[in-house]
This record gives structure tokens, sequence and C-alpha cells, in this order.
């Protein structure tokens, strides 16, 4: 018989959908950060030919 | 079985986490480099502060420890807002609305992903033991003493340091010797501050300095004759015992 009462709790196991949260994290990376520097480096291109 | 796979997609995850920041904020790269060039400083300060502050955020994705997904969201966020503010001109509110969806967007991109607990602080350095505290006191007096010229203040100083020495050796004899630490180091301490600080010896000192120089002998003796005390109750107690239990 394995002993079992000592070992540390284990978390729980991560819900089957968190791979849609990811990408909805990621996505939402996508139109906050990615998109500001798209929009500096069109600033920025403006700049250049103003 | 997809229990499984999630778990083995968490553990690469987990493995790389943080790499991906920065590539979300590579284009902040090139409209630093065009406003660098273009003489837009305000874009090359936003792309600058946005960029810098993404490595940060994924350098402390990178750490792993617990709490370092939540700072590293802050990071981003202010990343994002200062770089939507400064870079890409998106006024006051803009960059607010876009720092909380950054601010989120990275917790939720690295939910579910293992955080080591954070280490434990250093305990906390053990209290220098009474006879190490004493004889660091004593070394000061000795420092003095032979700068001062007194014999009788050496005489004293290495008569105390014999007692030290006897105390290293058997730590338990430390309660009897308690207050002959803390009466004689003590006065001992103050004669010496008073002849450093420029006072004349007056007559009385070296009758007193002999005194604790006998005084230390003396203790050094009391504890050696209880020692020998004991041992004789011991010697005189398992004989007994040896004789009772018929061994004799």
């Amino acid at each position: 018989m394995s002993e079992t009462r000592n070992l540390p709790d284990s978390p729980p196991p991560a819900p089957l959908h968190t791979p849609l949260v990811w990408a909805w994290g990621s996505a939402l990376l996508t139109a906050t950060l990615w998109l500001t520097g798209t929009i500096a480096v069109v600033q920025a291109v403006i700049g250049l030919f103003d | 079985m997809p229990q499984r796979v999630l778990g083995a997609w968490i553990g690469l995850r987990g493995r790389w986490r943080g790499y991906g920041l920065p590539i979300f904020a590579s284009p902040l790269l090139l409209s630093g480099l065009l406003g660098a060039i273009g003489g837009e400083e305000k874009i090359a300060l936003g792309s600058a502060l946005g960029f810098g502050l993404t490595l940060l955020a994924a350098r402390v994705l990178r750490r792993g420890r617990e709490g370092d997904i939540r700072r590293a969201s802050w990071l981003v966020a202010v990343a994002t807002g200062l770089a939507a503010h400064y870079a890409a001109d998106l006024g006051s509110i803009f960059p607010f609305i876009l720092a909380l969806g950054a601010l989120y967007g990275t917790r939720l991109s690295y939910r579910a992903l293992p955080e080591a607990p954070a280490p434990e602080p250093p305990p906390p350095p053990e209290p220098p033991s009474p006879v190490a505290e004493s004889r660091a006191r004593l070394a000061r007096v000795q420092d003095e003493a032979a700068r001062l010229q007194v014999p009788g203040l050496r005489d004293v100083a290495s008569a105390m340091g014999g007692v030290l020495d006897d105390l290293d050796a058997h730590p338990d004899r430390l309660p009897q010797a308690r207050r002959f630490l803390a009466v004689h180091l003590d006065g001992l301490e103050r004669i010496t501050g008073r002849l450093a600080a420029g006072a004349t010896p007056p007559a009385t000192l070296d009758p007193l300095l002999a005194e604790l120089t006998r005084a230390a002998g003396e203790l050094r003796e009391t504890l050696r004759r209880h020692e020998t005390e004991n041992l004789e109750i011991q010697v005189k107690v398992l004989s007994d015992r040896l004789r009772e239990e018929g061994f004799r």
C-alpha cells in the first residue's frame, strides 16, 4: 500500500477551455500592444514625410 | 487524454513563457527607429519605453515566481499606455483603455501556468553568544591596555581572557560566570575608558586591578572545583549503584 497522507497538495488540473482563454488573451494583447506599436509606426512614417 | 495533452501544453508554455511578449511589442522597434531617423523625439521615447518595459515584463515572467504574472501584466499595461500616449499619439483616454486591455490580455495569456512559491526570506543572523560578545569587549580593553602601558590592566585582561577560554571549552559553566562577566568586564571597560580619556590612575587602582586578577583566577578555580565535585558525586553514585546491583 502506498503512503499518500504526507504528500503536498497538488494544484487542481487546469480546465480544458484554458487554451481558449490563452487565445483570448493573445487577441487582447494583439488589439492593444501590437496595435499601439503599429499606430506608432504609422505616426513615425507620417513624421518622416512631414 | 485531453487533460494529459493540456498538461503537456502547459508545461511547454511554462518553459517558453515570456518570449512571446516582445513579439507583440516588436512594431515599437520599427517606430522607434523611424522616429529617431525623423527626429520625432516623442515617438522615439514612447517606443523605447514601451519596448523596454515589455522586455522587463518578459524577464519577470521568465522568473516564474508566485505573483510574477500579475507584476508582468502591470508592466505590460504601463508599457502599452506610455507607448500609446507618446509614440502613437492617442491622447489621454485611449492609452488608459489600451493599458487596461493589455493588463487583462497578459493575465489571460499566461493563466494556469505554474508559478514557484517565493523563496523564504533568509533567517535573521544568530545573536552573538555571550562569550563571543565578552571576548570582543575584552579585545577592545586589551588593545587599550596595550596602548596605555598600565601593566595591571594587561594582567586583568589576560586573567579574564583565561576565564573566557574556560567558558569556550565548557559553555555549561556560563550561568555560573555570567554575573562575574557582567560586573568585572563592565568595570574594566569603565576604568579603561577613563584612563583612555586622560585620567590619572589613582593610588587605589593597582590594588583594585590586582583584586580583579585574583578574582578571575579564583573563579576559574571555583568552576574547576565544581566540575571535580560533580565528578566525585557521579563516581559515588555509580559505585553505589554497582554495589546495589551486585556487580561489586
